[in-house]
């Protein structure tokens, strides 16, 4: 029972929690992420594509380019060793490559999406194609890259083998399922943009940090009683590196990103327009496989599974609930067991 | 002078008084107080300054924002050059104890860490230890009632202090603290008017002012849109005043500096009064989330159950918060007002950036934020026609169906070199290059 005691005892009890993390934390030397080997082998101004090195031939010899969202590191695909969503595919036999976004300063503000997807996006595809030899490869697309590779290949059908977004956001026709869908009506981006050149991390961390405001300070509840525990506690550091490494995003990008897609809803609407010409979802006819997340908080499920029914040209579509939440899917202990095999499979199958 | 000159001054000195007539005739006063008499118009300004302007301050003196008001520099006109020195002295004497406060303790314990997300992480720990301990201090009064099951709703809410709270909230949403908020804001009023000032070289202070600000009536703090609306008559009864005044002077850069440091000014009210808005619901929120513990801890104490721990409490008060908060976040009305403020927020800061490369960096060889971005602009213009016509070269030679000719040798690694700042030619001496940043705007 709570009593003057008790309190005191549970103040100190923490007191002394804080100290052995205090001492705990001071030790520890590194904390590396993303350390699957991988080689620098393409790059246009800030953006690379990095080819992850396998230590036997792939199994599938189409290879696959991977792209994460911008407003974010791909290093969390390939956050430690055991829980590596790229490491995992490696060992399924497919031969993959990753774009790195890079970090945009406020000389990269003028950047649009055209420059993302008909330029850096297609010509790492070209690049890609060129090298192997092959006239069509594999695309993943992560949450807003997903997006991004569904116009592309919406552009490009013929350059593309089969395409595998995750959780991504397509239809934002219902602006309040989500707190961000929500502030997408309110922004005022043309301000943002016009006054910062570039949108900051910081801005975007905080707008993600309130769809649960206690969770940067309740996850420190955890770490206290995890000193014993490096490995935990080092996957917890791996995990706040990542969070903490956000780069900043190009204003032009971000206020079309925000126009046309949250506020107008142009491309499910069909009136969706890159460098003037309209981008028709009639026109990916590429296998299509939209892995969702059921607990997802941050792109409602409806918003990713609404494209299937605009994807009329796509003779080979379907959908994978994965049990979990939006970061869960990367690393997830089921994205290992379940997941990357099963995305490992239906890529292969048709290659 | 001769007659027909004489005539037309007067003529003209007549006209101007008939007009004055009408201005201040028109200007209808509030609560059936006579018009003003517009031949004793200075008067009666005294009379309002000396008076009934001085009541009103008094009045908003357990304001924050009387400070604000009573500082525009059309209500104070005194030397203006001494008032830009010392806004810009207390500028810089803020500026340093504001930032030698928020540099307090912290400033070697980094270099403990041997790395930054180890020395974030403790950071952030903190940041737990404190908001716990602030907790702690507003429930430690309610520990007896608890241990003796006495605990209700009635002595949770005799027993709580909204000061304590307050300050718990403000260190979990990182609110600045008031003396320090109260810091920040004197520091941007003071250069603010002092840049306005700087501005307002030639505008003529003896304005006649014949308003009556509505009687504050109660005691307390009015509410922020009742402050918002006697700033907007006040301001609008004094812009009714000068406008026509201003009229009369011929445009120049001073009074267009004046006018932007103005809109910079109502911008920054305008920002701190929607801020605290925004402010005032985020602690309604957090009060709420406070009374679901009570309610927890007195249906706990009812049932005869035992409360375990306070960690478990505060524990508890963070579940309650993101149900709480995250309904308030959701809101229109939250939402509408976050972006406002934000907005707010931004063009200050842009305005203000502007005026000081317009005003301190004129003659100055730095380049501007501005121009850079004119650089910018120019840069990626020309790496977009570059790559357009590699693309288009590409396609011209490749085949049309894009296989890959087999004898082609295998591409080595691509990595093209990013365009420097260093590749741009230097104009040579008394040249310049065609796409030269526009010259320096005065």
């Amino acid at each position: 029972m709570i009593n003057s005691n008790s309190v005191f005892n549970e103040m100190i009890t923490v007191n002394d929690k804080f100290k052995k993390v205090y001492q705990t934390l001071k030790n520890i030397d590194a904390v590396e992420v993303a350390t699957t080997p991988k080689e620098l082998v393409w790059q246009c101004d800030k953006v690379k594509m990095f080819h992850y090195v396998r230590e036997t031939p792939a199994t599938c010899k189409i290879p696959v380019l991977v792209s994460f969202a911008l407003m974010n590191r791909h290093d969390v695909l390939d956050l430690q060793p055991d829980r590596s969503l790229m490491k995992k595919l490696l060992d399924e036999g497919l031969d993959i490559y990753i774009m790195d976004w890079g970090y945009p300063t406020r000389a990269d503000r003028y950047l649009t999406i055209e420059d993302y997807i008909l330029g850096y996006m297609n010509d790492a595809v070209d690049f890609i194609r060129a090298k192997h030899k092959v006239p069509k490869i594999n695309k993943m697309g992560i949450c807003q890259s997903g997006l991004f590779s569904m116009v592309y290949a919406s552009i490009f059908p013929e350059k593309l083998q089969s395409l595998v977004t995750y959780v991504a956001p397509f239809d934002f026709t219902d602006t309040n399922c989500n707190m961000l869908y929500k502030w997408s009506k309110y922004i005022d981006v043309d301000t943002m943009v016009d006054t910062q050149g570039i949108i900051r991390a910081d801005v975007m961390n905080s707008a993600f940090g309130m769809l649960k405001p206690s969770m940067d300070i309740a996850k420190y509840f955890g770490v206290m009683d995890m000193m014993e525990d490096q490995d935990k506690l080092i996957n917890f550091l791996r995990m706040e590196k990542w969070k903490n490494d956000c780069p900043d995003l190009s204003g032009e990008m971000y206020r079309k990103y925000i126009k046309d897609f949250f506020r107008d809803n142009k491309l499910i609407k069909g009136t969706f327009e890159l460098d003037g010409k309209v981008v028709n979802l009639k026109n990916m006819t590429v296998p299509y496989l939209n892995v969702y997340a059921t607990e997802d908080n941050i792109i409602p499920n409806k918003s990713t599974i609404a494209i299937m029914d605009h994807l009329t040209g796509s003779k080979d579509k379907q959908l994978y609930a994965f049990p979990g939440g939006h970061i869960g899917v990367f690393v997830g202990a089921k994205s290992q067991k379940e997941l990357a095999p099963k995305v490992a499979q239906w890529v292969s199958e048709r290659s | 002078m001769d007659s027909n000159n004489s005539n037309f001054f007067q003529q003209w000195f007549d006209n101007q008084m008939e007009w004055s007539k009408k201005m201040f005739n028109n200007n209808e006063t509030k609560e059936g107080q006579p018009k003003s008499n517009s031949d004793d118009w200075i008067n009666k300004w005294q009379d309002w300054t000396n008076s009934d302007f001085s009541s009103w301050t008094n009045l908003m003196k357990g304001n924050p924002y009387h400070s604000l008001m009573d500082q525009h520099p059309l209500s104070h006109m005194g030397d203006l050059s001494s008032k830009m020195k010392e806004g810009m002295n207390q500028w810089g004497t803020f500026t340093k104890q504001y930032f030698d406060a928020m540099n307090i303790q912290d400033q070697d314990w980094y270099k403990q860490f041997q790395n930054m997300t180890s020395a974030e992480s403790f950071k952030g720990m903190g940041s737990l230890k404190e908001s716990f301990g602030k907790f702690f201090e507003l429930w430690s009064p309610m520990i007896k009632s608890i241990q003796n099951n006495t605990f209700s709703m009635e002595h949770f809410a005799r027993m709580f202090d909204a000061e304590k709270f307050k300050s718990f909230i403000d260190s979990s949403f990182k609110f600045l603290p008031d003396e320090a908020k109260k810091l920040m804001d004197q520091m941007s009023q003071s250069f603010f008017q002092g840049m306005k000032q700087m501005s307002e070289m030639n505008l003529n202070p003896s304005n006649g002012l014949n308003f009556k600000i509505p009687n504050m009536s109660g005691s307390g703090m009015p509410n922020a849109t009742h402050i918002w609306d006697m700033y907007n008559t006040w301001r609008n009864s004094m812009n009714e005043q000068i406008l026509p005044l201003t009229k009369l002077m011929q445009g120049n850069a001073s009074v267009e500096k004046a006018k932007i440091w103005s809109d910079i000014i109502d911008m920054s009210v305008e920002h701190n009064l929607k801020s605290t808005q925004m402010q005032m619901m985020t602690y309604k929120a957090s009060a709420q989330a406070m009374e679901r513990v009570a309610k927890h801890v007195a249906e706990k104490v009812q049932k005869g159950e035992q409360v375990e721990s306070m960690v478990g409490l505060y524990q508890y008060y963070l579940m309650s918060g993101d149900t709480v908060f995250t309904e308030l976040f959701e809101s229109d009305e939250y939402s509408k007002i976050m972006t406002e403020v934000s907005s707010l927020k931004q063009r200050i800061k842009a305005a203000v950036d502007i005026e000081m490369e317009k005003t301190f960096f004129v003659n100055m060889p730095v380049a501007t934020r501005t121009e850079m971005d004119e650089v910018y602009k120019t840069i990626y213009e020309l790496k977009k026609t570059v790559r357009n016509l590699e693309r288009a070269l590409s396609e011209k030679n490749t085949p049309p169906n894009n296989e890959i000719k087999k004898e082609e040798k295998q591409i080595q690694v691509e990595v093209k070199s990013p365009i420097t700042t260093s590749e741009i030619k230097k104009p040579q001496a008394g040249k310049s290059n065609s796409k030269a940043p526009s010259k320096r705007k005065k």
